[in-house]
């Protein structure tokens, strides 16, 4: 089984080099893309590839870098951003291909920029992310050392900068017009669309924002071609995928395998299935912002489409598990406290109806729920719906909690018919 | 080219670029709003100008009128059972948050909600509309309304507002846009008290009419306005209340021009 974005990684979690990189084959496609072929070639052979985002919305890469006006009339400078916030709970894949290889990111970066004739490049990194931020401030400097940064890069005519930005840390900064603003040095709220970024983006210049795994990707393509890239996959969605598993199983990880593995086979064959004691109950797919599912959907395949048939979404399919032992009630109330801290607070519905939520929720785990409570809960998750907030964050924040209300309904009644939770202590936590 | 579209069962027709929003205010047709200008533009932050809107492309969305462009083809219902509903939510989360607000409380009730679902801890004063903050930034040009955050909520975009006194020139606009009263101004004799959420947060000087000698506007706001006049037009001005300028005016419009201002003056 072939794996482009982690094969090549050191055993011991130490990063490649540039040296290891390059003799690895490192930088070949970068070279190749800026000094043989041509923007709009690049990103067709993405387009053909069929990559899709893998920061959680799933759109077709190529498709989104083709929206840039190019040539000539084009704004100056364009800017190209890496979202690397990695803020969703449960989700740790971008922190491991950017500890392990950060140069990878960085040839992705450079070969995606060129398929929008960015002139800045910025890598916007989660906080918290110190290794990361080592690593890829090295690696940085290593490129541009050989000249792969900068001006004239690969001796083209193609000129390229590379900047480091630490976020200040707020899960909204990942949402890519927040981390817009962010950038700029202003508060980061979400921005009204249209227009889109790709027309007026940073400092209202064309931009372009992507997850750091999908940019992973972008050199294996031009080295391999997109025939070959659809072959990795078992789903019409080219390429592999990071898949991650949390929760009581017996070995918690990152693997990655075809675009399309089934939830059975992450958990049970990779994960090694649950740990002595504990039985599956349900697993969130991709990250705390999707439905949960349950047993009956374990051989579902884990890609864009057969998981929205589901019911859910793949998000950034890194799974949380939820055994028999840990309190639903208490799952999800922690995840909604998570989502009402990091409300930005804009736009009303969220500001003032999520702190709401994660009360009652509060109130049901503790034994004083009202039975009238489900019913505002899922008034609320209608209310927080797509389009009716500003911004996908509510939206996504009503995900697990509208699964949870169906799934373990009759966890929530018997809360609140026995006043108190019957998990026992240990109930309460996802570890 | 003008845009066709449906609204609530009528026929409209849109200017190129209008929002939906306007185009069925020009029909008479009035959807709530709260963060909405028409000096401002659309912000989408209340979120209570939500319609339905079906045509190509759209499916039956359920979105903001203030920032949605009417388009051609394009069927909206404002007042189908689930944006009633919606709004009721909104205004009933508002409600909650700002218990004390009178306008809020009308428009309450207008919605149907006598009290709160949501119970009535929170005492936020405002309903972090945002329109005074860009009114003066934006318009007035003063910037010198904040959003603030304080303690562990650092990180909202707000909790309440905050004026800074050394950049507000007094000139009373925020007052006029806010919808729920939360700043207000009072002229008392020779100075205004700008109010903020009932405190005042800034005492300025009023300058007299020129005729009557009635305290009428700031110095600073005065002079916000005569910075943005050509040099020319700025010879002609007096320094006249509104009820003053109101009878020279139309004096000198029913009879000859230029107006001859000659009062006591300062
Ligand atoms: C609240 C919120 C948080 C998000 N956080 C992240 C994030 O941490 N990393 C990320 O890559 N995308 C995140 N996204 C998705 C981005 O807005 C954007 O869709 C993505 O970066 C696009 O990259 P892609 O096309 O390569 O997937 C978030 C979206 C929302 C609504
Ligand atoms: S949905 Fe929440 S996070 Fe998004 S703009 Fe509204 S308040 Fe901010
Ligand atoms: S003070 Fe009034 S205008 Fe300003 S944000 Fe609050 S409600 Fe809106
Ligand atoms: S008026 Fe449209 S969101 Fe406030």
């Amino acid at each position: 089984m072939e794996r482009p974005l982690t094969g090549s990684m050191r055993p011991d979690g130490l990063p490649l080099s540039i040296k290891d990189y390059e003799d690895k084959g490192g930088y070949q496609a970068a070279r190749k893309a800026v000094t043989g072929m041509s923007p709009k070639e690049v990103q067709d052979l993405a387009k053909d590839a069929n990559l899709r985002g893998r920061g959680g919305a799933g759109f077709n890469t190529g498709m989104k870098w083709s929206f840039v006006p190019m040539g000539d009339s084009a704004p100056r400078p364009k800017y190209f951003v890496v979202n690397a916030d990695e803020m969703e709970p449960g989700t740790f894949k971008d922190r491991m291909l950017m500890e392990g290889n950060p140069h990878q990111l960085i040839e992705g970066t450079i070969i995606a920029a060129y398929a929008i004739e960015a002139d800045i490049s910025y890598i916007f990194l989660r906080g918290e992310y110190k290794i990361c931020e080592k690593r890829l401030a090295a690696a940085i400097a290593e490129a541009y050392s050989r000249h792969y940064l900068g001006k004239k890069i690969f001796g083209s005519g193609y000129n390229l900068e590379m900047r480091l930005h630490t976020s200040a840390g707020r899960y909204i900064c990942g949402e890519e017009t927040a981390l817009l603003n962010s950038l700029e040095g202003k508060r980061a709220i979400p921005r009204a669309r249209p227009p889109f970024p790709q027309v007026s983006g940073l400092w209202g210049k064309p931009t372009v924002v992507n997850n750091v795994e999908t940019l992973c990707n972008v050199p294996h393509i031009i080295n391999n071609g997109a025939e070959w890239y659809k072959g990795l996959s078992r789903s019409q969605y080219g390429g592999t995928k990071i898949y991650g598993v949390s929760g009581r199983v017996k070995t918690p990880g990152l693997w990655e395998l075809p675009m399309g593995t089934t939830i059975r086979e992450i958990i049970w064959e990779h994960a090694r299935g649950m740990r002595e004691g504990y039985q599956f109950r349900s697993v969130i797919p991709g990250g705390a912002s999707t439905e949960f599912l349950t047993e009956e959907h374990l051989d579902v395949q884990m890609d864009f489409d057969s998981m929205q048939k589901a019911g859910s979404r793949l998000g950034t399919g890194t799974m949380i598990v939820i055994d028999d032992h840990t309190c639903p009630v208490g799952a999800v109330h922690n995840l909604e406290q998570f989502f009402a801290r990091e409300s930005c607070g804009w736009c009303t519905p969220c500001r003032e109806g999520l702190p709401w939520i994660a009360n009652i929720l509060h109130a049901i785990e503790n034994g004083q729920g009202r039975p009238e409570d489900l019913e505002i809960l899922a008034q609320h998750t209608d209310s927080l719906w797509l389009n009716k907030t500003f911004c996908a964050l509510a939206p996504g924040a009503m995900e697990p909690l509208r699964s949870a209300l169906q799934i373990f309904r009759e966890d929530f009644i018997r809360h609140i018919k026995e006043g108190k939770c019957t998990y026992g202590k240990n109930g309460n936590n996802l570890h | 080219m003008n845009v066709r579209l449906e609204i609530d069962g009528k026929e409209i027709v849109a200017e190129p670029g209008m929002t939906v929003l306007e185009a069925a205010g020009r029909y008479g047709i009035r959807i709530p709003t709260l963060c909405y200008h028409k000096a401002l533009g659309p912000y989408g932050v209340c979120r209570l100008c939500i319609v339905e809107a079906d045509g190509p492309g759209l499916d039956r969305m359920v979105t903001t009128s203030c920032n949605l462009k009417a388009t051609e083809g394009m069927s909206v219902e404002t007042a189908s059972p689930r944006i009633v509903a919606f709004r009721k939510t909104i205004l009933d989360l508002l409600l909650s948050a700002t218990v004390f607000s009178h306008p809020l409380n009308e428009l309450a009730k207008a919605a149907g909600i006598r009290r709160s679902s949501f119970g009535t801890e929170k005492t936020d004063k405002c309903i972090l509309c945002g329109l005074c903050v860009r009114v003066c930034r934006d318009s007035i040009g003063a910037d010198a309304l904040r959003f603030e955050t304080t303690g562990e909520n650092r990180w909202r975009v707000a909790e309440k507002i905050r004026l800074l006194k050394e950049r507000c020139i007094g000139c009373g606009a925020c007052a006029a846009v806010c919808p729920v009263a939360a700043i207000r101004f009072e002229d008392t004799g020779p100075a205004r008290n700008i109010l903020v959420y009932g405190d005042v947060a800034n005492t300025l000087d009023l300058v007299a009419c020129s005729m009557c000698g009635t305290p009428y506007a700031t110095q600073a706001s005065i002079d916000s306005v005569m910075a943005r006049i050509d040099c020319e037009l700025r010879k002609g001005i007096k320094k006249l209340c509104p009820e003053c300028s109101r009878i020279i005016y139309a004096g000198a419009l029913a009879g000859g021009f230029p107006p001859d201002v000659s009062g006591p003056g300062r």
